[in-house]
């Protein structure tokens, strides 16, 4: 049985990480996440402009979309806790 | 450990309680308490403590210890704020059409009074008693949520959240010990000894122009290039003086304010 020749195994070894490079970045490509998928939990509409708790009216937040938020580093966020309540106008 | 919790309306609002291992008759304690200062610093009812205070004006009237308390505060947010938080715009706000309680709807609009002096030189408080300037009046609405949670966390114990309006403390690590989730400028922020408020002018709103937020400056509804601003402080009291003071203060000058005093806030225009 002949031996490959080392180049031959050195341009195969390229090819195959080429190969395998390429293939990555189409399949990312192919998967992105889907901006129009349904948010979970449901997210209560921006426009609502007051919500109700146990018969009692409360004012809701603006949309959070716009204005300017500034939190400093010592002030922790979370996604994976729902809020037990917000601050709102009064 | 449970968490406890209570809703009702005091203030003119909704209210949340919220305690880990708190036991149900504290908390309705708490709600009763609130209750009773509610009864005595209403504006809306001539009974009250603090209507017979106005109605006393231009005389030494002795005061609760309570309401003694936040005539005080009065004067300190007054002083924080540079001014701007002025518990004496009573006049200017009965002007404005808000002479009874907003589900009533606006009273006659009589716009043009002067504004008000500054507020160390129409209230002087000792103790148990208090001197309003003769033709003036005080509202402690602007100051009193956010005193009033600072003062009822402390009676709830280590671990508690209490929410009167959307001016908030959160004292303690909460139900999980990481801080309380509470919903800030569309995030949830875990609040551990921390006050956060909400100060607007788009609710509590009659006419394009009419609003509740008086600026002392002009005696006027305030007129801002922002229309909500939510901010955290160390205290309920803070954080209520401060969301006022830059709303007032409008966007530019009201980040400058808030940079060094708050750990966090949301200007909405």
């Amino acid at each position: 049985m002949a031996l490959l020749p080392a180049w031959a195994l050195k341009a195969s070894a390229a090819v195959l990480t080429l190969l395998a490079s390429a293939g990555s970045a189409v399949y990312v490509d192919g998967h992105l996440k889907n901006p129009s998928a349904p948010l979970r939990p449901a997210v209560v509409p921006a426009a609502s402009r007051t919500f109700t708790i146990a018969g009692l009216e409360f004012a809701a937040s603006a949309p959070a979309s716009g204005g300017k938020v500034h939190l400093e580093p010592s002030v922790q966020a979370t996604d994976s806790q729902q809020p037990l309540t917000s601050t709102s106008v009064s | 450990m449970f968490l406890e919790s209570l809703r009702f309306e005091a203030l003119g609002t909704g209210c949340q309680l919220f305690s880990v291992g708190g036991r149900p008759e504290e908390l309705a304690g708490a709600a009763a308490w609130i209750g009773v200062m509610h009864s005595r610093l209403t504006r809306f009812d001539a009974a009250s403590e603090l209507s017979q205070l106005n109605d006393g004006a231009g005389r030494w009237l002795p005061v609760s210890a309570e309401l003694e308390a936040l005539l005080k505060e009065a004067l300190r947010a007054y002083l924080v704020s540079g001014g701007l938080v002025h518990a004496g715009v009573l006049r200017a706000l009965v002007a404005a059409g808000y002479a009874r309680p907003f589900k009533e709807g606006p009273s006659t609009v009589l716009l043009g009074v002067p504004p008000p002096p500054p507020l160390p030189d129409m209230l002087a408080v000792g103790a148990g008693r208090a001197r309003l300037q003769e033709g003036t009046g005080v509202d402690l609405g602007g100051i009193a949520k956010g005193w009033l949670a600072d003062r009822l966390a402390e009676r709830l114990g280590a671990n508690c959240l209490v929410n009167l309006g959307g001016d908030l403390f959160a004292r303690g690590g909460g139900p999980e010990g990481s801080g309380w989730p509470v919903g800030f400028a569309g995030k949830t922020l875990l609040l551990k000894d921390l006050g956060a408020a909400t100060s607007g002018t788009r609710y509590r709103r009659w006419g394009a122009d009419l609003h509740h937020l008086i600026d002392p400056r002009s005696g006027l509804p305030a007129v801002s290039d922002l229309e909500e601003v939510s901010v955290l402080a160390p205290t309920g009291a803070d954080a209520e003086i401060f969301a006022k003071t830059a709303l007032l203060l409008g966007r530019e000058a009201g980040d400058y304010f808030l940079s060094g005093r708050s750990p966090g806030w949301w200007l909405y225009p």
